[in-house]
């Protein structure tokens, strides 16, 4: 059975790692928009509590938390098009992701800024320093290194998520197993191939993310 | 107008007949997460090396391998044993492996944050093995992740939207159907969202108040 995985891995070779760059290529897009995303509605919520926005980031929040992912792909997939926007089912498999990891991080950002100390802000405050300038020089910086961990988590989880554009048809992994195994009905090996590449990825980038946190320059901004 | 209303009633009815399968699907998949968690949970922290490492490994494997695949690779892995099952099983089957990994994470945690000196006590007193478990370490234990534990079967409740792929009509397949007929993604979908949405949230809801029960439960009061 492994070995017949192996032989599927390198007939289709091409195939697969299509898939992996896809998948790669839409978590890491998902990634950076979501950052946006979730920065801006992370700092909102925490910035203006109980204001019509802060609020309505809050609504954001808990519909994508408490609803399943596949609810969302499908609502962008078939709600998109009835907007009258038409884009490929990468981007629009971007855009979902985009919308689901930035409420995930925009909760990261708000947990990271309310366990700094109010001191913080205090100290910035009587040094008569802006809300603006005390949020994004003194109190980002420091949340940073504490979010950083759970955002890199996050990006593990896109990956895994990317698994959902199949349903809307786009060359991933997972697609990737479906496309062997129909060609030729070889569906376990096929899938077992498409796991072993997630774990492979989930391997390498779990050590990317344990090198990157023991460098010492990271931790320029930490708290003492 | 009247006919976003017909396409609402039409999704609603939908709702009402798949909505049971979700619940019924999330309660099946809970108690064997739960178990395979708790065994996996106290293996963690076994004698042995080797269970150790088996046990990792397989909570590595899970967490890092989405569910969607992981589904299929139940569905199609286990006829070429010549084990035959219903779709319903295969997704039982799955949610459990997959979400009795995460299980296994939550237990350790909450058996490495208990005291050591309750297992000490007990063992100090001549419980057994058996006796130490059931009546000192796991209640206690399982007192401290209530919050965790429902929080998980709010995911479990999220993850059985994915057993569509293997032909089982819950909700989520059938909100498609109804789009795919009448044409009113907003309309269906928002219902669907919704639907999921009370659910998950009432669940988050009723964690919070355990939790808080919990908490004034362990401290002693």
């Amino acid at each position: 059975m492994f070995s017949d995985a192996y032989d599927l891995f390198w007939q289709y070779e091409d195939t697969y790692m299509e898939g992996l760059r896809n998948a790669l290529t839409a978590a890491a897009f998902g990634l950076c928009m979501a950052l946006v995303v979730g920065m801006l509605a992370g700092v909102t919520r925490y910035a203006s509590r109980g204001s019509i926005i802060g609020r309505a980031v809050a609504v954001y929040v808990s519909f994508v938390r408490n609803t399943p992912l596949l609810v969302q792909v499908y609502f962008i997939y078939f709600g998109l098009p009835a907007m009258g926007v038409t884009l490929s089912a990468f981007w629009t498999g971007v855009i979902a992701l985009t919308f689901n990891s930035g409420a995930y991080i925009a909760e990261m950002v708000r947990g990271g800024l309310n366990a700094i100390p109010r001191g913080q802000t205090e100290a910035a405050m009587s040094l008569g320093l802006r809300q603006r300038v005390v949020l994004w020089k003194v109190l980002l910086p420091q949340a940073g290194p504490t979010i950083l961990p759970a955002v890199t988590g996050q990006f593990v989880q896109l990956i895994k998520d990317t698994s959902l554009l199949y349903t809307i048809s786009v060359l991933e992994i997972t697609k990737a197993a479906d496309d062997v195994g129909n060609e030729t009905y070889q569906f376990l090996p096929a899938y077992m191939v498409s796991c072993a590449i997630y774990v492979a990825v989930c391997i390498v980038l779990n050590l990317i993310v344990d090198l990157y946190e023991s460098r010492a320059g990271f931790s320029r901004h930490q708290r003492a | 107008m009247i006919d976003i209303i017909s396409v609402a009633r039409d999704a609603l009815g939908l709702i009402i007949t798949g909505l049971p399968i979700v619940l019924m699907l999330a309660v099946a998949a809970f108690f064997p997460a739960l178990f395979i968690g708790i065994v996996g949970g106290l293996l963690a922290s076994s004698r042995f090396r080797l269970v150790r490492l088996l046990v990792s490994v397989y909570v590595y494997v899970f967490r890092s391998t989405p569910f969607l695949m992981f589904i299929f690779l139940v569905y199609y892995g286990l006829p070429q044993y010549d084990i035959d099952i219903g779709p319903v099983t295969t997704a039982i089957i799955a949610l459990s492996l997959s979400h009795g990994a995460y299980m296994t994470e939550i237990i350790r945690g909450g058996l490495r944050g208990l005291d050591k000196g309750q297992g000490e006590a007990a063992v100090a007193l001549g419980f057994g093995l058996f006796h130490r478990l059931k009546d000192i370490t796991l209640p206690q234990a399982l007192m401290a992740i209530i919050p965790s534990l429902l929080g998980q079967s709010i995911l479990i409740i999220k993850d059985t939207s994915l057993v569509s792929v293997v032909g089982i009509s819950e909700i989520t397949r059938l909100g498609r159907e109804v789009v795919i007929r009448t044409n009113e993604p907003f309309v269906v979908f928002t219902l669907l969202a919704l639907t999921y949405f009370v659910v998950c949230f009432l669940l988050e809801l009723f964690a919070r108040q355990l939790e808080g029960r919990a908490r004034r439960v362990l401290s002693g009061q």
